[in-house]
């Protein structure tokens, strides 16, 4: 047993108060003569002994007092069983370290917990049994594999964050690879808040033992709206436009707003509203007279949101260039529509995540509407971290050749990927990053008839930039979708790309040529955090208070899933264990019905002594 | 004259100043005096002889008699008064009980039996009355006889002052004891606390009646046995037993004052059925008040 405040335990220095007081009593009893006495001894002596055990038996309900209240704030925890693991087995810590595993729980993030139980379970391993570490998602700048002991927990700590969702089946087989061993005792604990799909598709079949540990947060009355969407993004100037806003919450309960929606500083929408949902659609009306950058901002008063909580949006309107701002694209047509209008002739898909490779999907999808558009180039950043849906999604729909990092080769153009290799070596001296240029995305059904290039870039939004640089991209369209699963080196590497290459067209237009450090003179970054859930909000310039972005709902929705839910997604031979591998608080619980008893015993035995208890 | 004031009140002796009693029941003959009485005297009319006993007057011998005889006989007389007053005074260690307060001056309950019974003695031999005195405790300790006479009053508060405390209480032995030596009828009083559970001593008392010698029961108590206000937690001795009991005082208070009203009219009813007057008296009451009552009580 260990206790989470052991400084408590001083108070346990108090037991002594009752003892001693006890002490005083029997010791300083005034001797008095009673000739009376005689009417009292009978009755008296009959119960003397009951008496005496009776005060024994309240010296000793007042020292359990003491001790239960000051168990319950020193907060003992006892450790749990750990007949899970048995002795002498390989032991693999498998630590979910997705996005959602940042919420916090009393006051540290949910990883912080999962690690310091893994660390925990790792102290009380017995015998011989060596222990491994691997990460649910690789770590981003690490790479992906099983680490040898325990190290590797205590060295990461918040940067360990990935935007990747890959499922535990996906890890599962690389641990029957790379981990299990026949003959030996192997063991897989696996750390996680089991979000819905993180099993995948498929159930989980390994030959190594598998323990569950549940690591969650229940914050039902943590009330925070994490996202406001503008589902409508690109506004045309002088026609007046319907615009629904969405706006989430991630917990249950209703909870009224005063919900006040500004563009161009005038007002737009006014009023009180409820959020019933997950989703909450409202809609309003948008008269935009200005081309160019407008400022929308919602200002939302609850009785979870101080006054100034505010969500800003940069509504671009403009004819040339289209910029949009959401992430899921469902409904393309309006960017078809831009496209096909000729206002881009390069699309480049910045950042990385679901929403793009969504929409990759949906261009590939749908490829005969729009292959007449592109006339030269696709250029997709980041694709390394398109999750295995997106890649599900891929090989359903007739891609089963694809795997984005194993390419197909097309010959005719060996040698622009060449050209092409060259120059990111140029850049990997420069940045210092590692590039592995793949080849082309090879589409079997309709590529030949495609007359432009998709390329496939792994490396980051520098060599984006980069190319934008070297003028290999131009008149381009940009379409960034920023996740909310990107913590911090994402932004700093993605966002002022972001800044530097939409404003450089932006700009450029009308001031022809700005270089790179006017611009980011111009718009000085920093960062701003949602209050509540501890998340990046996004990032604003002192001067122009833009936020580009807010929270992806299809990251903030925490469903976790039911214990027999995480069943259902065990193979066979597997069982689920739902164990604690940490330190139970139960202890507690059972002080505080402790503590209750004794109090009624003390109310009933105050009352008694009131009456005649003799 | 030594001892007169120590046990006597001048207010109180004031207060019964000019006051006569004319007792409730007719005790033997009213041929002379307040109470006309057949008893013993050495007054008027000669009655009987009788045998010399140690103690008795020298004066009263017959010395003729004596002459003829060569034995002493003692002449007795009609007597004018014919009241004779015994008063019984428990000595045991209960009595020797008074509680300790600053704000009063409260004193034992033998020390103010003693003066319930200077007070009344005085107040009989000035009605030309006989006042006899007993002590006693496990058993009958000391007898003065009923005598009157004005030095009569010195003598009985010297023997008072001189009485020593005894340990526990036997009533029925001494209230037999006392029945051989008090032939005549008397008025008989009992100063006592009375604890004691066995009540036998109220049928003792029934041969009193047959005799048709009236008894008049004092109860004394202190204050303090009488509404247990004690403070903290106190270890309880009884002086007679010796039994302890440690306790807080609130905690046993009800079940003391239940005990003790429930005793209390136990003595009231045993007293009520023989007639015998009975009076609860606490330390902390007013001595001339109690006097008076008594007086009063007994002149109706």
């Amino acid at each position: 047993m260990i206790f989470l405040n052991p400084l408590y335990l001083f108070a346990l220095i108090f037991i002594f108060g009752p003892i001693i007081f006890h002490m005083i009593n029997r010791l300083k009893a005034k001797p008095q003569n009673l000739p009376t006495l005689i009417f009292l001894t009978n009755s008296i002596n009959k119960n003397k002994g009951r008496k005496n055990l009776q005060s024994l038996f309240l010296l000793l309900i007042r020292i359990l007092i003491i001790i239960l209240i000051t168990f319950i704030f020193a907060k003992p925890h006892i450790k749990a069983s750990n007949e899970k693991i048995p002795i002498g087995s390989r032991v693999l810590l498998l630590i979910d370290n997705s996005i959602s595993m940042k919420r916090i729980k009393n006051g540290k993030t949910l990883i912080s917990h999962a690690c310091k139980m893994a660390l925990d379970l790792d102290s009380r391993i017995l015998g011989k049994s060596k222990v491994f570490v691997m990460f649910l998602n690789p770590v981003p700048g690490q790479k992906d594999k099983i680490y040898k002991g325990v190290e590797k927990l205590k060295e990461l700590k918040e940067f360990i964050y990935s935007p990747l969702n890959r499922t535990i089946n996906k890890c599962i087989i690389k641990i029957n690879r790379d981990f299990v061993k026949k003959g030996k005792k192997n063991v897989i604990v696996i750390f996680s808040d089991f979000q819905k799909n993180i099993f995948g598709n498929k159930k989980i079949k390994t030959k190594a033992k598998v323990v569950l540990t549940k690591v969650n947060v229940k914050n039902k009355k943590n009330i925070y709206i994490d996202w406001v969407k503008i589902n409508k993004i690109l506004p045309l100037v002088g026609k007046k436009q319907n615009i629904k806003i969405k706006i989430s919450k991630n917990y249950k309960e209703d909870e009224n707003i005063n919900l006040k929606i500004f563009f161009n500083k005038r007002a737009v929408y006014g009023g009180r509203f409820k959020i019933k949902n997950h989703h909450n659609i409202i809609n309003i009306q948008l008269y935009p007279r200005k081309a160019g950058l407008n400022l929308c901002y919602v200002k939302i008063i609850g009785d979870s949101f101080k006054e100034d909580n505010q969500f800003y949006f940069l509504l671009n309107v403009r004819k040339s260039i289209r910029i949009g701002l959401d992430t899921s694209l469902k409904n393309n047509r309006f960017l078809i529509a831009q496209l096909k209008a000729g206002y881009g002739k390069n699309l480049v898909l910045g950042s990385m995540g679901d929403g793009n490779n969504d929409l990759l999907y949906r261009m590939i999808h749908n490829g005969n509407q729009i292959k007449d558009i592109f006339n030269n180039k696709i250029i997709i950043p980041y694709v390394m971290f398109i999750s295995s849906r997106i890649q599900l999604n891929f090989l359903k729909n007739g891609l089963r050749s694809m795997q984005l990092y194993g390419i197909l080769k097309a010959e005719k153009k060996v040698a622009k990927i060449n050209v092409l290799k060259n120059k990111l070596k140029d850049l990997d001296k420069e940045f210092k990053l590692s590039f592995n240029v793949h080849g082309r995305l090879y589409i079997p059904s309709w590529y030949s008839s495609w007359n432009y290039e998709p390329i496939l870039l792994r490396g980051n939004n520098d060599s984006l930039a980069f190319l934008v640089k070297q003028n290999e991209i131009n008149n381009a369209i940009f379409l960034f979708t920023p996740d909310p699963i990107e913590t911090d080196w994402v932004y700093d590497s993605t966002f002022p790309l972001f800044f530097r290459t939409l404003n450089y067209k932006l700009i450029s237009q009308s001031m022809k040529i700005l270089k790179r450090k006017e611009i980011l003179t111009y718009f000085n970054l920093k960062k701003v955090y949602n209050e509540k859930s501890d998340s990046l909000l996004g990032i604003y310039t002192d001067n122009k208070k833009y936020i580009v972005f807010n929270n992806d709902p299809s990251e903030s929705d925490f469903n976790i899933m039911s214990d027999d839910k995480i069943k259902n997604n065990l193979g066979p031979g597997i069982t689920f264990y739902d164990t604690k591998p940490g330190y139970s608080p139960g202890i507690n619980y059972i002080a505080y019905l402790f503590l209750l008893f004794f109090v009624v015993l003390k109310i009933l035995e105050i009352k008694n002594d009131r009456g005649k208890s003799y | 004259m030594r001892h007169f004031y120590d046990y006597l009140d001048k207010r109180v002796i004031k207060k019964m100043k000019g006051k006569r009693i004319a007792f409730r029941r007719v005790l033997d003959g009213l041929t002379s005096g307040l109470h006309g009485s057949a008893t013993k005297g050495y007054n008027i009319e000669f009655s009987q002889h009788r045998n010399y006993f140690q103690g008795d007057d020298l004066k009263n011998i017959d010395w003729r008699l004596y002459g003829r005889r060569e034995k002493m006989y003692v002449k007795e007389y009609e007597e004018d008064t014919n009241f004779k007053a015994f008063f019984l005074l428990d000595v045991s260690s209960s009595m020797d009980f008074g509680s300790e307060s600053t704000d009063e001056f409260l004193m034992t309950k033998l020390e103010y039996s003693k003066r319930i019974i200077s007070h009344l003695a005085y107040f009989f031999l000035k009605q030309k009355d006989q006042v006899g005195l007993g002590f006693f405790d496990a058993k009958l300790k000391e007898i003065h006889l009923p005598k009157a006479g004005d030095a009569r009053i010195h003598y009985l508060i010297e023997k008072m002052k001189n009485v020593t405390n005894g340990k526990f209480t036997d009533f029925e032995k001494s209230i037999r004891k006392l029945l051989t030596l008090i032939r005549k009828r008397s008025i008989l009083f009992i100063i006592s606390d009375f604890i004691t559970e066995e009540f036998d001593l109220f049928n003792t008392l029934d041969v009193f009646q047959k005799r048709k010698m009236p008894v008049i029961a004092l109860k004394i108590n202190d204050k303090v046995e009488a509404d247990f206000t004690f403070g903290k937690y106190r270890m309880f001795t009884d002086p007679e037993s010796g039994e302890t009991i440690k306790a807080y005082p609130k905690d046993i208070r009800n079940l003391y004052l239940k005990e003790y009203k429930n005793h209390e009219e136990i003595i009231a009813s045993k007293c009520k059925k023989r007639n015998i007057y009975y009076e609860k008296i606490l330390t902390s009451d007013y001595l001339e008040e109690i006097i008076l009552k008594i007086l009063n009580k007994m002149s109706r």
